[in-house]
């Protein structure tokens, strides 16, 4: 019996809680992701697929190979606009064993009642949906299965609903939902959730390497992760979770409260019916939010990875800067000779830029379809890109990452794992997937991957000049 | 930010507009520094904060600045019309505690000159 678990999906009220992940969000103190996996080792499953979207990497840094859980994780990914159930059906004989399959944010509750041996009951065929769709459905019956996949959809009349055995699956929809979810957890549910070994008789848990001086006082019930440090006469409690890797500064009262990962608490501060996240503070009843830039109050305690990004400002600035001065003289000459021979021009369009930014960029097209000797030329020592490179240097787009995307009338929704540059996977690799080439940047995205696409994209386009030249630049 | 300052039967009104940060804070201060310098018969003071969209620590210790001068002078200090993000910010540092917040204008003003 195989597990297929998809994370990619887009969950809008997850991206006002900062940049982690949905899957990876706590739910009591563990990321939600967790209890998927523990419900895998519950059914007794072993190998695990999941099929990753944004922020891809988190998930696998998270997840591992399943070691942790006695599992064997693969991933694999899937563009954003398909399905996973399209995924289930590119091979449908893969499945026959059993299926697991669960999609979007959704906890798997444990009842009043629930016991793991009853899970197993499961197994003939359970599942439920959200909005028409399926987002749960467990079977070990191959009938079943291949009536799953084929038809995109629950059979209702032969399945059972997880309920009976006392597992609600829960979809999370927004803000005020995931905050209820985890109060109510961290008020009466808890002990469901913790393996033997583990009590929670007084309702507090608390992670390890969690340092607290003498004068802290804490009301359960709580909830806190690992590796947190929390300062003199604090006040912690009821009804608070607090994640992993978080400061609270000396005289802090938390109730009814949410700290996500990776947050700096100030001194002195009441946090009482709210979510903190970094630098954000979110009232979970509408989900509003304020972002404090004000390190006093509540920060972020790991800095995002401006490191690296820094090192690729600075690489693909002066390799911009270096290709600029080397195809200068070239280009002029050439696309004078082009422009009055009307082999081809620049069009502008608009893209959206670093950071999201609506710029217009210039991308070359040719008139003819046959490629003179010359366009070849122009095309192979990449001067078609002259224009762009211009545009690294004024900071609009990256000198590597991935394909711009075309402005719509919509806002810019592309999240911050968009990377828009002038030299992509696509300039290697003619018959790449665009999205796929995207996700992969974004999981891979270092200095070396920058070079690679660099190397590939100047040298494979010189050496193959033919094949290129027949290349159009397109940025939808 | 800008500071509109005016006088209502003997109460001073401050409107503020803008963000009241570490960047703007030091404006507040002196407009409202110069004001009160002039208009010393005045001793209640009403801040209209309705157009105050976001607010930092900077602009709380301005405020709590304030404040401390006015109740020094033997006056007395109201906040009126408190957006969500700045009261957010008046929550988690406990600021409710020290202000006397009102929903209005009007009513702040009324309690002023009571």
């Amino acid at each position: 019996m195989r597990a297929v678990f998809y994370t990619g999906s887009r969950e809008p009220w997850a991206a006002v809680l900062g940049d982690c992940p949905w899957a990876l969000l706590p739910v009591g103190c563990r990321p939600l992701l967790s209890y998927w996996l523990e419900l895998c080792v519950d059914l007794e499953i072993t190998d695990v697929q999941v099929i990753l979207g944004q922020d891809a990497e988190h998930i696998e840094l998270f997840c591992g190979n399943g070691e942790k859980w006695g599992l064997n994780i693969n991933y694999s990914f899937i563009r954003p606009d398909d399905s996973p159930l399209n995924y289930l059906s590119r091979d449908p004989q893969r499945w026959n064993d059993g299926l697991f399959y669960m999609s979007g944010a959704l906890f798997p509750r444990r009842q009043d009642g629930f016991s793991t041996e009853r899970l197993r009951e499961l197994l003939p065929g359970s599942c439920c949906t959200k909005e028409g769709s399926p987002v749960f459905f467990v079977s070990n019956d191959p009938q079943k299965i291949e009536g799953f996949i084929q038809a995109h959809r629950c059979d209702h009349s032969s399945c059972i609903s997880p309920e009976t055995v006392g597992l609600d699956v829960m979809p999370i929809g927004d803000v005020s939902q995931y905050y209820d979810l985890n109060m109510t957890i961290v008020r009466s549910e808890m002990d469901r959730y913790l393996s033997s070994g583990y009590s929670s008789s007084d309702g507090a848990s608390i992670g390890y390497n969690v340092i607290t001086p003498p004068s802290v006082s804490f009301h359960p019930p709580l909830v806190i992760g690992n590796d947190c440090r929390i300062g003199a006469i604090c006040s912690i409690g009821p009804d608070v979770v607090v994640s992993d890797h978080v400061l609270i500064d000396r005289q802090c009262e938390l109730s009814e409260s949410i700290i996500l990962s990776n947050t700096y608490v100030g001194r002195n501060l009441e946090i009482k019916g709210k979510i903190v996240s970094g630098n954000r503070i979110i009232d979970p009843e509408d989900g509003s939010h304020i972002d404090i830039e004000d390190p006093w109050l509540v920060a972020h305690t790991r800095s995002k990875n401006y490191i690296r990004d820094f090192l690729r400002t600075v690489f693909g600035w002066e390799c911009a800067l270096l290709l600029v001065i080397i195809q200068l003289v070239p280009f002029l000459l050439l696309y004078s000779i082009i422009r009055l021979r009307r082999l081809g021009t620049f069009v502008k369009k608009p893209v959206w830029g670093v950071n999201g930014q609506r710029i217009v960029t210039s991308y070359f097209v040719a008139t003819d379809v046959v490629p003179s000797v010359l366009l070849m030329i122009f095309y192979g020592a990449s001067l078609d890109r002259f224009p762009q490179l211009l545009s690294v240097l004024f900071g609009k787009l990256w000198l590597c990452g991935q394909v711009p995307k075309a402005c719509g009338s919509d806002d810019f929704t592309e999240g911050n794992r968009y990377f828009p540059a002038v030299f992509t996977y696509s300039d290697a690799f003619a018959e790449i997937d665009r999205q796929m080439d995207a996700l992969y940047y974004a999981h891979t995205r270092s200095l070396a991957a920058d070079l690679r696409i660099l190397r590939h994209a100047l040298f494979s386009r010189l050496v193959e000049v033919e094949v290129i030249a027949g290349i159009i630049s397109d940025p939808s | 930010m800008s500071v509109a300052c005016t006088k209502e039967n003997g109460v001073g009104q401050i409107s503020l507009s803008g963000p009241l940060t570490a960047a703007t804070v030091e404006a507040f201060r002196e407009q409202f520094a110069a004001w009160q310098a002039e208009e010393a018969t005045v001793k209640n003071f009403v801040f209209d904060l309705s157009a105050v969209d976001f607010m930092d620590s900077a602009g709380l210790g301005a405020l709590i600045a304030a404040l401390k001068r006015i109740t020094e002078r033997g006056g007395d200090m109201k906040l009126a019309c408190l957006q969500k993000k700045p009261r957010m910010v008046f929550e988690i540092t406990r600021a409710y505690k020290v202000f006397e917040i009102y929903d209005t204008v009007e009513e702040a003003l009324n309690a002023a000159t009571e």
